[in-house]
């Protein structure tokens, strides 16, 4: 990168920028260089440091070392006010916006100065049309879908007229068509002139709106390509450091129904809860069946009365290997064969503040095969130990022992433990919640393996995640998941990026009842 | 913009500062002694004298020593019980009650039973009518919480005041003593239904102390009480509970099976150390009975880290605080209260000091400029 010279004409550019937090080394000597009117990814895998470096940027973190210069000009790395006013806009992956004011007042309350009455509102009006956005200033924020709580953050950043949009992330909660209509208007805002640095690690999108790309591999730059001459292969390699593996799928033939819903409906117990509506499907033995959607549509409330966290009324209507389980506790479950890896891994899946050898004992003292762990109602801790090790072994859990803290494992390796100790139970089905959520592409491509195979010896496996993309390279059949109801299924072969789309809306049967919805629930962005 | 004018910051720790966790305890002593020492000087005495009261003079002589176990055994028990129940955050703050209630069941016995006949059965009798006095008192937040989700940090505590008024009922009204003067206790317990001191088991060492057999239920319980915590799988699932009740949850391990062991284990710890008391050194049941292990047991909890030998250890220092406390009003005059002021300094500091545990202080003021600088130079000349 010392070779381009274009220093004197560029937008932004950081030289030598480092970052260092207890134990980690989150940017090191990184350069970066951004043109007026560029559109810029910043890729790489979870952890690679993208994050923080957006955040130097933006002024939220400031660096152990380094210089930034603006418009070919040193300055202070200030904060976020001051960065905002030099032109810089933000739009975190986290939203932050109040849910119980309006949108207008949501967006006034980030101005420095008083606009008169009704200026900021007619102001969102025209920002939204000319973007081809859909927002209503008077609409409360709760009652938006995570897609226009987006356009929110959006047109609040514009609201400064800013010559660098900075994204971080933008995609990861929208539906396939939410995301085109964000990539629309980002390149009417880059044909504009505003640069734009968009961060992510999904390599279609970055191809399809980025001029160029700053690859970032454990803190550091590895690389700086032209996306013309790219290929999303090439990408990928540049980011993990080796080329990806591709799955292998085993010939197989779907067996006897192992796990299966039937009527299933539920109140909620409050406010936050989807009420799930009819949901009704078999998962067979050998096959991944995948539900797709946008979190909060239920998925939630569907896990729960799968493990048996929540019971609901008639045993029948969770039936594990054609037994009625709906009345059983979630131990009782798994020694009729279920296993299940929650998506919270950190307080749910694993207790952080426990070894991982505590965590193994806390499901695996049920398994109807094996040893027993515990011995009059004492621990056998060596036992316990040997098992623990060998799970670190054999899924390659990178870990200072067994002894270690569940929190101080990186979140790939903590799933890695996770899902070795539920395949260890040898379940009869095994329930999943995004299962490769915050991991880095390695482990996810070894996780995503792992689930193939178990399904290849003949296990029924239910997978449940936001992430379309490994839906359709892993599982046999694909449903989804919307407003609290379950759309049939459809073969993976036969399933398009659209369809699934329009689905995630909730259009999957005649009758889209939004009338019957009360107010709060979520919808989809157009 | 910067409102921090000695350039301190806290920043959190990536993983919990173990050493800090042990560490806390040692600062917490030492600072409650700082405090100890201004407090003397501010009254105008001397701090070695105040000092030589408070620790030294307690275990100059045997008796002492027998005193300070006297106060630790039933403290520590009760402590060991508690530790239970916090471990699975259950908030029992009531073991005061189920102490004194203990107290009163032990004492059904105690003045029923002919004097003539003390039988070998009649203590323990009177263990397991205290134990299970302890743990029905104990059983009513259980109950509330888990059929009604009332916190039981204000059930326990508020029956422990319909405790104290049950000890006044029983004692002034059905319990009096007949020949006792009007004064609202029962009458003296008879020789068996007390706790025969160590002496009369041919441990002359004890000759002419105080100290009783029911120190050996406190050694007894200590790697009883390891023993379920860290190595039993019903510990274990507490545990979990205590930690992350999602976790439990998912695990399968009940949490109302949490609520129910944790308050009654405590209520019966604490039920057996009202029992110790009125069959050990009051020997009788009195109105004014509170000897307060119920409370000072949540300190040594903490000041113990919840770990049954660190729980050991901080009732042996709470007991010495208690006993050094009397000697620093006979010796040096010095007010009564000074003995909760020092236990509640011990755990306000060990509060104080455990910010260290989860954050460590970075900073960030001149120092952190002058790095910046060191790296990049020119930046002084833009800024």
């Amino acid at each position: 990168m010392p070779s381009r010279s274009q220093a004197a004409s560029s937008l932004l550019e950081l030289k030598g920028v480092g970052k260092r937090y207890p134990g980690v080394v989150a940017n090191e000597a990184i350069n970066l260089c951004v043109m007026p009117g560029q559109t810029h990814a910043v890729v790489g895998e979870n952890g690679a440091g993208k994050s923080t470096l957006m955040k130097i940027i933006y002024g939220a973190v400031k660096p152990d070392e380094g210089v930034m210069l603006w418009e070919g000009k040193e300055v202070d790395f200030a904060s976020p006010a001051e960065t905002r006013q030099r032109g810089i806009g933000m739009v975190f992956q986290h939203f932050s916006l109040f849910e119980t004011i309006t949108v207008a007042e949501n967006i006034e309350l980030c101005l420095q100065q008083k606009f008169p009455k009704g200026e900021v509102a007619a102001r969102i009006v025209t920002l939204a049309k000319r973007y081809g956005m859909s927002v209503d200033p008077k609409q409360r924020v709760g009652a938006l879908s995570v897609g226009e709580r987006q356009q929110v953050e959006i047109i609040r950043s514009l609201m400064l007229n800013p010559r660098l949009l900075i994204l971080d992330e933008p995609t990861a909660v929208l539906s396939p068509q939410a995301v085109q209509a964000l990539l629309a208007t980002l390149r009417q805002l880059a044909q504009e002139g505003k640069a734009i640095l968009y961060i992510s690690h999904k390599l279609d999108e970055i191809k399809a709106l980025c001029d160029c790309a700053t690859v970032l591999r454990n803190g550091r730059v590895v690389g700086h390509v032209e996306m013309d001459s790219t290929s999303p292969n090439q990408l990928a390699s540049l980011m993990t450091g080796h080329q990806l593996p591709s799955y292998t799928r085993r010939a197989k033939s779907p067996g006897k129904v192992v796990l299966s819903v039937k009527e299933l409906n539920t109140t909620p117990r409050h406010l936050d809860e989807m009420p799930l509506q009819d949901i009704d499907f078999e998962v067979c033995a050998g096959e991944i069946v995948g539900i797709a959607g946008i979190s909060g549509n239920g998925q939630g409330e569907l896990l729960d009365v799968l493990s048996g966290e929540r019971y609901v009324h008639g045993s029948d209507v969770v039936q594990l290997m054609g037994k009625p389980v709906g009345g059983l506790s979630p131990r009782q479950r798994r020694r009729h064969g279920l296993a299940y890896v929650p998506e919270e891994r950190l307080g749910h899946g694993a207790v952080p503040e426990m070894s991982l050898e505590d965590n193994l004992l806390l499901t695996s003292n049920d398994q109807r095969s094996t040893l027993p762990l515990t011995r009059w109602g004492l621990i056998r801790t060596d036992e316990v130990r040997n098992r623990t090790r060998a799970i670190v072994n054999s899924f390659r859990v990178k870990a200072a022992g067994s002894e270690s803290l569940a929190s101080s494992l990186s979140g790939g390796n903590l799933q890695k433990f996770i899902v070795g100790r539920e395949l260890a139970q040898q379940p009869n089905v095994l329930v999943v919640a995004q299962p490769t959520w915050g991991v880095d592409i390695a482990a996810a491509m070894f996780l995503r393996q792992q689930l193939l195979d178990l399904a290849a010896n003949g296990q029924g496996v239910l997978v449940i995640s936001e992430d379309l993309d490994e839906l359709m390279q892993i599982c046999d059949r694909i449903m989804v998941m919307a407003k609290g109801r379950l759309s049939p299924s459809l073969l993976t072969e036969e399933a398009t990026a659209e369809q699934i789309g329009l689905w995630m809306a909730g259009l999957f049967d005649g009758h889209h009842d939004s009338a019957v919805q009360p107010s709060t629930t979520m919808g989809v962005a157009a | 913009m910067n409102a921090n004018p000695w350039g301190l910051k806290l920043q959190p720790r990536v993983q919990p500062s173990n050493s800090a966790r042990l560490l806390g305890p040692l600062f917490a002593v030492a600072l409650t002694t700082v405090f100890l020492v201004a407090i003397v000087i501010v009254q105008g005495k001397s701090a070695a004298e105040a000092v030589y009261a408070l620790i030294v003079s307690p275990l100059s002589d045997l008796s002492g020593i027998a005193e300070v176990l006297i106060k630790t055994a039933p403290l520590c028990l009760t402590a060991l019980g508690l530790a239970f129940a916090f471990r699975a955050n259950v908030n029992n703050i009531g073991a005061e009650g189920q102490l004194t209630m203990g107290g009163i069941g032990a004492a059904a016995v105690a003045i029923h039973v002919d004097p003539g006949a003390s039988a070998g059965w009649v203590l323990p009798a009177m263990m397991v009518a205290g134990t299970a006095a302890g743990m029905a008192w104990a059983a009513i937040p259980a109950l509330l919480r888990t059929r009604l989700n009332v916190s039981e940090t204000l059930t326990s505590l508020m029956l422990t005041y319909v405790a104290v008024q049950m000890l006044i009922w029983i004692t002034s009204g059905p319990w009096r003593d007949p020949g006792g003067m009007n004064i609202p206790e029962t009458k003296l317990f008879p020789t068996g239904a007390l706790f025969p001191p160590l002496s009369a088991f041919g441990w002359s060492f004890w000759d002419g102390t105080r100290l009783n057999i029911s120190v050996l239920i406190t050694l007894l319980a200590i790697p009883l009480a390891w023993l379920v915590i860290y190595r039993s799988y019903i510990g274990f699932r507490m545990s979990v509970g205590g930690y992350s009740a999602r976790a439990a949850s998912y695990a399968g391990f009940s949490a109302k099976e949490t609520v129910w062991l944790s308050l009654l284990v405590s209520g019966a710890c604490a039920g057996l150390t009202g029992v110790i008391e009125v069959a050990g050194p009051m020997g009788q049941l009195q109105a004014g009975w509170m000897p307060g292990y119920g409370f000072v047991g949540i300190i040594a909890c903490f000041l113990g880290r919840l770990n049954p030998l660190g729980i050991a250890l901080s009732s042996v220092l709470l007991a010495l605080i208690d006993v050094g406390g009397s000697n620093l009003q006979m010796q040096l005059g010095m007010p009564s209260a000074m003995t909760q002021v020092l236990q509640g300094l011990l755990l306000m500091t060990l509060l104080s000091f455990d910010v260290f545990t989860r954050y460590k202080i970075v900073w960030n003021g001149a120092a952190g400029k002058k790095h910046v600088a060191k790296v990049s130079p020119n930046l002084e000349t833009v800024a």
